[in-house]
């Protein structure tokens, strides 16, 4: 099962492109949800998914300004996977019941 | 999180940038510590989630020597791990790694180049077989054969005993003629030094009796140099002064003699059926020994003494009772190296003060890199780095930083010694010994390892110290930085100016010295005087009395005859040279009691026109004249010293001296000339008696030629001169008088000059260790100036102040530094010429100066801040 944060981590790196870098995860996800996000939280939940086999990293080189060597993140085929099935449990729990929302808790 | 801790630094120091262009540095702050308060919680709860984890697979898979060859391999991988992150962490500040090498090495080399010094002279054991067994007995005094064949049969602690006794040889044929050093030595000396033969053997015990005793064993060097290595040469003749002698041996090419320049060796011959008493061989110098088995130096010494008492007892008119009773046993080594070992070992503490000096500075260096990079070290402890991992982190960071300044100073040492080398003092012995040895590479390895402990500790603790919450609490910087990062460095200036102090003194104490001793008067003018030793061989028609003196005149004439000689003397042993000849004396009006020695004055050989060609003054009655020839009454010239001792209040011309022997025929004094300094400029001169060479046969004559032109333009001219005098005169030790004051001083210069370079570096690493603190405390006042400034408060008050209180540390260190001069710089006195150890002006100049640079290197970074607009100043705050 993925963890809702792990799951929009992974969802903005899908939303990326290719490979992600952990400032631009944390800029993107505090494009989305508006609040601060904290670094350490997208930093843990980086190296669970890891540790999970969906996500592969890499170190790139120094930049030529002297800048460090940044950590790339990519999806393996088993988080394609996991968030496919993520996306269609929590597709069909919704179906249905969006305009519910709409009357109560406002 | 590991690897990750340096990607998290960045990430956050790439936010802190956007944070700051969105909402201001003000917000970015507090966004800031939140996100590390966040790291902080998170990465304990994913630590404490992982941990039990580990402890399974460990107990799984945790035993038996896999678990152990993973475990080395994984300390191996931190390790490597550890030294890699160290490394990038230094070239990230290329300025600040830069100046901290070039700062150790600089220590470093100067301090393994010194260790090299005092390894070969003094610490590498002899090159003599069992080197530790030598020993040198009784070297104030000299002994005939017999004495040394009594000594050594009832000295029970001394295995076996040998002596030496140098001599200089013409050697001819095989080439042009050549004046050479060897000595006559005890058939067993090479036996006792333990010597393996390159060729031939050694000598045998029926060699030392007259008319078996021509025979000669070689240097390698003289072998290779005057007889191209002929493997054929045993038993070849050579001539040593102008007698045949049968080489039956060469010594290899490891052996070093005692005296360095030995190249020849011939038994001494000894007349059969004499004694201690009949024993004519009054000149074995050196006695070297061989102790027994489990006897001690000092056991050695207490019973040689008794021998030698018994003998004195034994032989009551030649052995002196009074040297028997004081006679010493030194082991060889110190009795070759003893004189320096002090100055080197004295040398060797004032470089180690410049290491330390330098490992401040880097400390200094390091505070203050840590108090800049005091967030990403509190965000790695954030990231559960630890206090340990930080620890183990900076240390790395230090040993990198020694180990890499270790490897350039070896560089620079090695520079050194080849310097060195060049320009040591060629009476220092074994400076041919030193090199970078086994144990100078060790020496330069512990120091790299041992120095970043000296400089990298305390910094390395202070920061793995500092927690998040005490920089929270500190929060914006405040004005001063931290109180106790400020005493620390206060300490470490106060320090490093003590120590500079200590050796700057030393340089100028003996700056002081070298120049009383280049000021002082040696008694003659020898500008422009070229010196030389010849030998003239005898006479042939009565070869036992001395040199041909016909044969001398005619060499003296035609050297005065040579274009560009002025004036032509000769003697018989140079002033400031090595080597002394003393005689007991008698004189007019003097009675010694009967039983007490007479006293001893040096005696020297010279020729009428010595006294001219060297310039020395004559004081009273005459000098030597040609008309003092081996038939007219024997006369003598004496220096001031004596006159002065011997009549004070009267002439001393047309007194009468006897020497050696109050029954022999009197020599009148004819004159008195000034005092010459004889055993070094140092030395007071001695009571001294001048013989005239035609009373006096010597054979080997120091020639002293004034000159118009340079002196050392002349040796061609004056090498054909004697040439064509007689082809048998060898001549030898060319050098203009010049040169050998120059020598006389090398001791002193080498010391002296090794001070004072010590000493600059030291004054340059104290200073350039001020100003960095001072540039750095102004920096961080910058906002206090401001803020002073605009308050109304003048630049010259604030300079004012911040310079008292940058100084105070300086005037602490200089109070220091003169208490630890007074009580040390005593060892130096032994060194030192016409200044106390304790000399009031130098300490006051030294001071002084010091203060002075000291101030300077405050002021200019303070008046740097001052000028800076405080409203600029201000802003960023």
């Amino acid at each position: 099962m993925l963890g809702q944060f792990e799951h929009m981590v992974l969802l903005v790196i899908l939303r990326q492109g290719s490979e992600s870098y952990s400032v631009d995860i944390v800029q993107e996800l505090e494009a989305h949800t508006g609040k601060e996000v904290a670094t350490a939280a997208v930093f843990v939940a980086l190296q669970r998914l890891r540790e999970k086999g969906y996500l592969k990293d890499r170190l790139d080189e120094p930049g030529p300004d002297g800048g460090h060597a940044r950590r790339y993140f990519k999806l393996t085929p088993k988080a394609l996977h996991a968030m496919r099935g993520a996306r269609a449990n929590y597709l069909s729990l919704w179906d249905g019941v969006e305009t519910q929302l709409d009357g109560r808790g406002k | 999180v590991g690897a990750d801790e340096e990607q998290a630094q960045n990430a956050l120091a790439e936010l802190w940038v956007v944070h700051v262009k969105k909402h201001g540095a003000g917000s970015a702050r507090v966004w800031y510590w939140r996100q590390v308060a966040g790291f902080v919680l998170r990465v304990w709860m994913f630590r404490r989630r992982q941990l039990p984890r580990n402890a399974d697979s460990g107990q799984m898979w945790g035993s038996g020597d896999r678990a152990l060859s993973e475990g080395v391999a994984s300390w191996v991988r931190a390790g490597a791990r550890v030294v890699r992150q160290a490394v990038r962490s230094l070239l990230r500040q290329p300025g600040f790694t830069a100046l901290s090498v070039l700062t150790l090495a600089l220590g470093i080399g100067s301090t393994t180049a010194m260790f090299g010094v005092l390894n070969g002279v003094v610490l590498r054991p002899l090159t003599y077989e069992n080197a530790n067994e030598l020993v040198v007995l009784w070297p104030e005094t000299v002994t005939n054969m017999r004495a040394v064949e009594w000594l050594a049969a009832e000295t029970r602690s001394i295995a076996a005993m040998a002596a030496m006794s140098p001599a200089d040889f013409s050697v001819t044929g095989d080439g042009p003629g050549d004046r050479i050093s060897g000595a006559r030595v005890t058939t067993n000396y090479f036996d006792v030094m333990g010597v393996r033969f390159r060729l031939g053997r050694s000598f045998q015990a029926d060699e030392a009796e007259p008319g078996r005793s021509n025979v000669a064993i070689l240097g390698y060097g003289l072998w290779q140099s005057r007889y191209g290595g002929d493997v054929t040469m045993i038993g070849r003749t050579i001539r040593l002064d102008h007698v045949p002698y049968t080489v039956i041996g060469v010594l290899p090419r490891d052996f070093r003699p005692l005296e360095e320049h030995h190249q020849v060796w011939v038994p001494q011959a000894v007349e059969r059926g004499t004694t201690v008493a009949t024993d004519e061989t009054w000149w074995m110098q050196t006695r070297i020994g061989r102790l027994s088995a489990g006897a001690t130096v000092e056991g050695a010494q207490s019973e040689f003494r008794a021998t030698a008492g018994r003998l004195a007892h034994t032989f009551p008119e030649e052995i002196d009772a009074g040297s028997a009773e004081r006679a010493t046993v030194l082991r060889l080594r110190t009795a070759l190296v003893g004189g320096y070992e002090r100055t080197l070992w004295v040398l060797l503490c004032i470089v180690g003060l410049v290491l330390l000096i330098a490992c401040s500075n880097v400390t200094n260096l390091l505070l203050a890199r840590a108090e800049a990079s005091q967030r990403d070290l509190a965000l790695r402890t954030a990231l559960g780095a630890g206090r340990r991992h930080l620890l183990v982190q900076l240390m790395a960071e230090s040993l990198v930083l020694g180990i890499v300044s270790g490897g350039i100073g070896l560089l620079l040492a090695w520079g050194g010694i080849r310097a060195f080398r060049i320009v040591a003092p060629s009476e220092l012995p074994r400076a041919n010994e030193v090199a970078i040895d086994g144990a100078v590479l060790l020496f330069a390895l512990a120091v790299a390892v041992v120095t970043p402990f000296v400089f990298g500790l305390v910094p390395a603790l202070r920061a793995a110290r500092s927690d998040v919450r005490g920089i929270l609490a500190e929060g914006s910087r405040g004005v001063g930085g931290s109180v106790r990062r400020v005493r620390l460095t206060a300490g470490l200036i106060a320090s490093e100016i003590a120590m500079a102090v200590l050796v700057v003194t030393a340089a100028a104490l003996l700056l002081r010295s070298l120049s009383n001793l280049r000021s002082v008067d040696p008694g003659f003018n020898g500008d422009r005087v070229l010196t030389f030793q010849i030998t003239v061989p005898p006479d042939p028609a009565d070869p036992g009395s001395g040199p041909d003196m016909s044969t001398y005149r005619a060499l003296w004439l035609n050297l005065a005859a040579t274009p560009g000689v002025e004036a032509v003397g000769g003697i018989h042993i140079l002033p400031l040279g090595t080597g002394n000849n003393r005689y007991p004396y008698w004189a007019d009006d003097h009675s010694w009691p009967a039983g007490s020695p007479p006293p001893a004055a040096n005696i020297r050989v010279a020729t009428p026109g010595y006294v001219e060609a060297m310039g020395i003054e004559q004081v009273e009655g005459r000098w030597f004249v040609d008309a003092d020839r081996i038939e007219s009454p024997p006369v003598v010239v004496i220096n001031r010293t004596l006159a002065a001792r011997l009549w004070p209040n009267e002439s001393a011309v047309g007194k009468r001296i006897w020497l050696l022997d109050r029954a022999s025929e009197p020599w009148q004094v004819v004159g008195v000339i000034g005092d010459v300094k004889q055993m070094g400029l140092a030395r007071d001169a001695n009571g001294e008696i001048y013989l005239p060479h035609d009373q006096w046969r010597w054979a080997a004559m120091f020639a002293t030629l004034r000159t118009s032109v340079s002196p050392a333009s002349l040796v061609p001219a004056v090498r054909r001169t004697v040439a064509q005098t007689d082809e048998r005169i060898t001549i030898s030790r060319i050098a203009p008088m010049p040169a050998i004051l120059r020598t006389s001083l090398a001791t002193n210069e080498f010391v002296t000059g090794l001070t004072t370079v010590f000493a600059g570096l030291a004054l340059a690493l104290g200073i350039i260790g001020v100003y960095a603190v001072t540039t750095y405390a102004a920096n961080r006042r910058l906002s206090e100036f401001g803020l002073r400034m605009a308050l109304g408060s003048s630049p010259a008050r604030i300079i004012e102040s911040a310079l008292t209180r940058d100084l105070r540390p300086v005037g602490l260190g200089l109070v220091i530094g003169f208490g630890a001069a007074w009580m040390t710089t005593r060892v130096l006195s032994s060194m030192l010429y016409g200044v106390e150890p304790f000399d009031l002006i130098i300490y006051l100049a030294v001071a002084a100066a010091i203060a002075a640079a000291a101030t300077f290197a405050s002021y200019v970074p303070i008046r740097r801040a001052t000028k800076l607009d405080p409203m600029i100043v201000l802003r960023p705050q």
